[in-house]
């Protein structure tokens, strides 16, 4: 019983950390149906660099801070520089996004080199800390994944929900012509959410490098969990994006306890069942 | 004589066709030449094929065939070098497998489409390679199935160079001139009508899915030829030939060939594995290279190399209306297409 509660949030602390990737992901797509397949580099690069500045610095915060700023100015550069001119043509953008994905791969394996960093975990959560009601000791610093990515999630929802911006947003979502025409400059809404998108993706980085490590291969690793969340959860939804990342981190940790061989095929299995039910994912809209 | 008449076309193949057969017996090298180049690019070659069979029939672009190469060619590893099997039946079952996935896959797959088919495609390669990762009694995990010695069948004896790349070369040419022949059989032509107008077709009483299944079908069981050669040529299965480098292989190949193009998919398969081993004189960075070519192809040659006259074409004519005069310099500068751009037979005005 201990091994099945610890593998639940092991499954829960993952989620959190797809979450958070895949929102980004999932905002991008839902505004601007672009879907940047270079989103798992993002996290990756993200990792990278608040390793350097946790080495230089000793500061998770600082390191955490950078990652998500410097992520979300090169995601913005990536829109602008390469993106834009071929923003409505979703193909191309998808195979560009491939294409900086692999670019990135190689390049980040030149600087950072093969062998897998890890980013000390902050000095007061290193400690393993009793769960109520689970009658388990879990480490602080997983637990303190699942808050924030509880937080990001309420404050993408209020953001989405509550302000003008998001109110902005949510119009692009359903019509951008109609939003443009009635005198919103929507190319600033596409860059500020395509900053905040690559910015969650650094922050994640940054989070997740110091649960697990950071090594060639994470990217990809990303980048394929944060898709198949947002197919399960339904493309474009923030809540679909936040249930999707939790049905798949569970089937996947679960999985991965009692039937390793199979973890692959079970995360396979949980996307066609979803798909043959509900293609368009379990909140998504409608069919793309 | 006009270029596209039919005469200079039976030519040029025949000619082509000629040179391809003799290659092997002119080249020095055999061991690069005719393995690293030769057979490499005709494996690679016909997993472009696939994914631009189905790009040009239905419309869908997948990021997936790797999927059913890599069904194929693990249930051929582990029939024969962990169960002890002969090869003739291990290929049969490894090709029926590659299609029953392709057959799955289609099923919820081709229900999307555009950049959604692509994701999802692309999720279910990965898959793979987490799965081929993961089920180490069947797959032998991170160090995969090694030791594979190609077999001699019907006398022909493929672990020779020369052998095994006039046998690919064969399947290659085969596949190929099936999908030609497919291009003009009605099932061809009302794939193609569904390509245009579902609905359309769908009022004339075509089963739309069905024809979609089917196609995908055909294209996965294209991937799985390419994962039978493929196993030839690396004697081994490992996670990482399911891995996504691979996978964008795949992609670059038929990109840079041209997506719509079916001899582009040879085309591209040629200039990558090209590219890939000349830059390792000059560059340990050959991933960042084929990014680099890839990212510059997407965005200024959408038609590739295959395209590449008719674009040059394009340019000469109309520079001024779609493009500007920047990119058209950069086509002029570029010369890695001049000889491939001959070989393609498709400027048809």
């Amino acid at each position: 019983m201990r091994q099945f509660f610890t593998v639940g949030l092991n499954g829960l602390t993952l989620a959190g950390l797809y979450f958070l990737v895949a929102s980004g992901l999932t905002l991008i797509f839902g505004l601007m149906r672009i879907v940047n397949l270079a989103h798992g580099t993002l996290y990756l690069l993200g990792g990278y660099v608040a390793w350097t500045v946790i080495r230089a610095t000793d500061s998770f915060m600082l390191g955490a801070l950078v990652a998500a700023l410097l992520i979300g100015v090169v995601g913005l550069v990536l829109h602008q520089g390469l993106l834009r001119t071929i923003e409505r043509d979703d193909m191309r953008v998808a195979l560009v996004t491939i294409g900086v994905s692999l670019i990135g791969a190689d390049q980040m394996l030149a600087y950072f080199g093969g062998v897998a960093h890890s980013i000390p975990t902050p000095e007061p959560l290193r400690t393993a800390v009793p769960v109520p009601l689970l009658g388990i000791n879990y480490p602080a610093y997983r637990l303190t994944i699942v808050g924030i990515a509880v937080a990001v999630g309420i404050g993408l929802w209020l953001l989405l929900s509550r302000t003008r911006f998001g109110m902005i947003v949510r119009a692009g979502v359903d019509d951008r012509e109609m939003v443009s025409a009635s005198g919103i400059n929507i190319r600033l809404v596409f860059v500020a959410v395509f900053l905040l998108g690559a910015a969650l993706a650094g922050l994640s980085g940054a989070i997740g490098g110091a649960a697990f490590s950071l090594a060639p291969g994470v990217d990809m690793q990303f980048l394929l969990f944060s898709l198949v969340v947002i197919i399960v959860g339904g493309m474009g939804s923030v809540g679909g994006a936040a249930l999707g990342a939790v049905l798949v981190a569970m089937v996947s940790n679960y999985a991965l306890a009692y039937a390793s061989s199979f973890a692959a095929v079970l995360v396979f299995g949980l996307m066609i069942t979803v798909l043959a039910v509900r293609p368009q994912g379990i909140l998504g809209k409608v069919a793309v | 004589m006009r270029l596209s008449s039919p005469a200079v076309r039976w030519t040029a193949r025949g000619v082509l066709l000629a040179a391809l057969i003799i290659y092997p017996f002119v080249v020095p090298q055999p061991g690069f030449w005719v393995v690293n180049i030769g057979i490499k690019s005709l494996w690679l070659g016909v997993m472009a094929l696939s994914l631009i069979f189905l790009y040009k029939f239905t419309g869908l672009l997948s990021l997936g065939q790797l999927a059913f190469w890599g069904a194929a060619g693990y249930t051929i590893g582990y029939l024969v070098q962990l169960q002890g099997w002969s090869f003739a039946p291990a290929i049969a079952l490894g090709i029926v497998f590659g299609i029953l996935l392709g057959a799955l896959v289609g099923s919820f797959a081709i229900r999307a489409s555009g950049v959604y088919f692509l994701m999802l495609t692309l999720a279910v390669a990965q898959l793979m390679y987490f799965a081929a990762l993961q089920a180490s009694q069947f797959t032998r995990g991170h160090q995969g199935i090694t030791g594979i010695r190609p077999p001699t069948f019907l006398g022909l004896d493929l672990v020779s160079a020369r052998t095994q790349y006039l046998v690919a070369l064969t399947i290659a040419v085969l596949l190929y001139v099936l999908c030609r022949y497919i291009e003009g059989t009605p099932f061809g032509l009302a794939l193609r009508g569904l390509r245009d107008s579902p609905e359309r077709m769908r009022a004339l009483g075509y089963n739309v899915y069905a024809y979609k299944v089917v196609a995908f079908s055909f294209a996965a069981f294209i991937a799985s030829i390419g994962g039978v050669l493929a196993i030839f040529y690396n004697r081994q299965i490992v996670p990482d030939g399911v891995g996504l480098i691979r996978t964008i292989d795949v992609l670059i190949a038929a990109v840079v060939g041209g997506v719509i193009s079916l001899p582009g998919a040879f085309i591209g398969a040629f200039a990558l594995t090209m590219v890939q081993n000349f830059s390792q004189f000059f560059t340990s960075r050959y991933l960042t290279l084929t990014g680099v070519v890839f990212v510059v192809v997407v965005l200024f040659f959408p038609q590739g190399i295959a395209g590449l006259w008719r674009q040059f074409t394009g340019y000469y004519l109309w520079a001024h209306d779609r493009w500007r005069p920047a990119t058209r310099d950069a086509v002029e500068g570029k010369g890695v297409g001049a000889g491939a751009a001959q070989l393609s037979e498709r400027s048809t005005d």
